[in-house]
């Protein structure tokens, strides 16, 4: 080793994980003193993917940002785009008058990208500890999702389908057909990842007891979603707060005391299941309609109103330049994402724009309680609670 | 004559490894390829059969970057240690059975054949983690080069030991350290079924003494990037990976001449009885490449010591008993 890398009389090196790394998801960079391969402290450092969201949100109208909330988490963007909306909705006011239908395939969208976005998490989780299969079969079940996803909107990672009012257009023909095929098809492929890791004795001891969280610290450190569930925190805004026709679902949360990496992990893969059931139910119960609010001041005209009539057509320019004035004041909606709680507060001063719009990004707040996770451990166990807070950092840095 | 023969026999046994090396990368990404149900390489050459020459004509091209702070000397001698001592264990490894010839001679199909061939072996198989080691320290301070010579420096200590004693009960069973005496002890019935821990703990240290997957902590990718190999480039990486291929192969023919008897087999000629073994090794490395996760290098300590260690030595006294005893099953 050389001389200048060890400080004089002390054991320890610092090493920097990332920003170029392997197993950094993204670009964390990941300061951790080391004494031989135990980590003695460490600090995450973000920012590095920073675009500067939140104040590119105050320079557009309320819909022109709709499709910016898909690059936060660029796994789970119809989440994204449904937490974005449901809060402009609160602020306007128009919450309760989201036709069924609408809030129905929301709902799908919504749990779809939960799956998809677990599945990533179980992929490059299983990869970074070297199960190398599990990712390739996670992909292979996400590529149906994402199949769908493009059936509904034509995009395969950024979406923006989900608009303020409803979504952007009805469900196209067969793609029920093909939800009841995959939600039949899901349960097999979770119990197959099942098969190869969860009684595995390597994957058992590369996370059992790694990376430990309490309850109360997993309270005090604000993380919330899977992780805290995997700390015994029973918390989930679909129940606990509930919007859209989640309380008409029939689901479970699954809680684990151990607030471990494997407890988390177990968390995850019961979301799975549990979303699958709440597709299964949607795709039995979902009635015809509206996919659109009947709020002429908030949402566009149909297209061929504002191709034929011309008082259409200048509406449909103002709506477009100038957005639509939302009513002055402050609202914030927390959604359920896969991530944890993403939260959107947004101060309206009776613009067309917001004021200051803010984002509570779960993957930032959990990376917070990384240090305290790994101290004491290994580096090989910085890996293991890297995969099991499975944060973004499209999101992380906004 | 006799320096003649040995010379062509290992001209022939380098050309014959480093094309098994080339198809051993093809053999294993087709494998786990359907595996992970993907089709693995198939666009160059039928069945992406001429891949693996592409891959190497591609790393002589490869830029040869050295770092800095690189101990220069060392930094090029590693590669070289690390392929060439499994090359020097492979050259005692037969490719095929003895043949007896007509003037009462035998030919043996390996470059040389002693009373010691297995001690010889394993000494080989010591001095290939050197290679790692050097790289580790000649990389110049990167960090992650270092842990991974560390980690292997760890990895030696837990497995070389098992691997002695794991090979040891057969060769007490056999009462030659020869290959040919080891196959021909056998020709009743495997050794496995006589040393079935034996073979388990030999399995296993095999495993960790080619660093694979559950135990391929040196390299172990996300954790360090590349371990020992990350300030390598070009050639030399590619040093490190044909030593290592050709390390499986040494193994794998080695646990199959000790435990599953070598050529002995029922029906088929012995030539294919022995390939047979050796690939099915081969295949188990692949396998265990696409199902298993990685251990992290204090559990392979602890596996190594605290419980094939124990059982390792009672296998032994075991063995040692019922040998002197004679009892019925030996």
């Amino acid at each position: 080793m050389n001389e200048a890398y060890v400080t004089k009389n002390e054991r320890e090196v610092i090493l920097n994980v990332g920003p170029q790394h392997p197993a950094t998801h993204g670009v964390l960079r990941y300061v951790v003193k080391l004494d031989g391969e135990r980590i003695v402290s460490s600090d995450p450092q973000v920012g590095f993917l920073h675009r500067g969201i939140e104040k590119l949100a105050e320079y557009m109208t309320y819909n022109q940002f709709n499709p910016y909330t898909d690059r936060l988490d660029y796994l789970a963007s119809m989440n994204n785009n449904l937490a974005y909306v449901m809060a402009v909705e609160k602020l306007l006011g128009i919450s309760d008058k989201i036709p069924p239908r609408a809030q129905y395939i929301r709902v799908i969208m919504a749990e779809l990208g939960r799956i998809a976005s677990h599945l990533v998490w179980l992929a490059t989780h299983a990869l970074d500890i070297g199960a190398m299969t599990v990712f390739l079969y996670c992909f292979r079940e996400r590529e149906y999702i994402i199949d769908m996803f493009e059936m509904a909107c034509g995009n395969r990672l950024t979406y923006n389908y989900i608009r303020i009012g409803g979504v952007a257009r009805d469900l196209p023909d067969g793609f029920l057909d093909r939800l009841k095929e995959f939600t039949k098809l899901f349960y097999g492929k979770v119990k197959e990842y099942h098969q190869l890791l969860s009684k595995n004795r390597i994957w058992l001891k590369r996370t059992k007891g790694v990376g430990y969280i309490s309850k109360e610290d997993a309270i005090n450190y604000g993380i919330a979603g899977p992780c805290t569930r995997g700390s015994g925190v029973d918390w989930d805004l679909r129940r606990d707060m509930p919007y859209l026709v989640y309380p008409e679902l029939n689901f479970e949360i699954p809680v684990y005391d151990e607030g471990d990496v494997y407890a988390r992990y177990l968390v995850r893969m019961e979301e799975m299941v549990q979303s699958n059931r709440i597709l299964e139910q949607c795709a039995e119960n979902i009635p015809d309609g509206d996919v659109m609010v009947d709020e002429p001041q908030y949402v566009w005209e149909p297209k061929e109103r504002v191709m034929t009539h011309n008082y259409a057509l200048m509406k449909h320019f103002v709506k477009v330049v100038k957005g639509f004035k939302a009513p002055p004041g402050e609202v914030y909606f927390g959604a359920e994402n896969p991530k944890g709680e993403l939260g959107f507060y947004i101060y309206s001063t009776g613009e067309g724009k917001p004021y200051r719009l803010k984002i509570r990004a779960p993957s930032f707040i959990n990376i917070s309680a990384m240090p305290k996770m790994v101290e004491g451990g290994l580096i090989a166990d910085i890996i293991s609670v890297i995969g099991s807070l499975d944060f973004v950092f499209g999101e992380c840095d906004r | 004559m006799e320096v003649l023969i040995a010379v062509i026999k290992l001209i022939i046994v380098v050309v014959v490894l480093s094309v098994y090396v080339m198809y051993a990368t093809w053999y294993e990404r087709k494998v786990i390829g359907h595996m992970q149900q993907r089709i693995g390489p198939k666009r160059v050459g039928w069945h992406g059969l001429l891949q693996p020459i592409a891959d190497t004509i591609k790393s002589f091209w490869k830029e040869d970057v050295i770092p800095d702070r690189a101990d220069k000397p060392l930094f090029w001698l590693a590669p070289v240690i690390a392929a060439a001592f499994p090359f020097a264990a492979a050259v005692a490894i037969p490719f095929a059975p003895p043949l007896h010839l007509a003037n009462g001679k035998v030919f043996y199909f390996s470059v040389f054949h002693s009373k010691i061939d297995i001690l010889y072996i394993l000494a080989m198989l010591g001095l290939a983690s050197f290679g790692v080691l050097m790289a580790g320290v000649a990389s110049g301070g990167s960090k992650y080069a270092f842990t991974g010579s560390q980690r292997e420096a760890a990895q030696i200590v837990s497995y070389e030991a098992i691997l002695a004693l794991a090979l040891l009960n057969p060769i007490l069973m056999a009462h030659s350290l020869s290959i040919e005496g080891i196959v021909e002890a056998q020709r009743h019935l495997w050794f496995v079924f006589y040393q079935p821990f034996a073979f388990v703990a030999f399995v296993i240290a095999m495993i960790a003494a080619t660093a694979r997957v559950p135990f391929d902590l040196p390299e172990a990718e996300p954790e360090l990037v590349a371990g020992h190999m990350t300030e390598f480039s070009g050639l030399k990486m590619g040093l490190f990976f044909f030593g290592q291929y050709v390390l499986i192969f040494v193994v794998s023919a080695l646990a199959s001449i000790v435990f599953l008897g070598g050529w002995t087999g029922p029906v088929l000629p012995g030539v294919v009885w022995y390939w047979i073994k050796i690939l099915a090794f081969i295949f188990m490395y692949t396998w265990f490449w696409g199902t298993f996760p990685r251990y992290r290098y204090d559990q392979l300590m602890d596996i190594a010591w605290k419980a094939l260690l124990p059982l390792m030595i009672l296998n032994i006294l075991w063995t040692g008993f019922a040998l002197a005893v004679g009892l019925p099953v030996f």
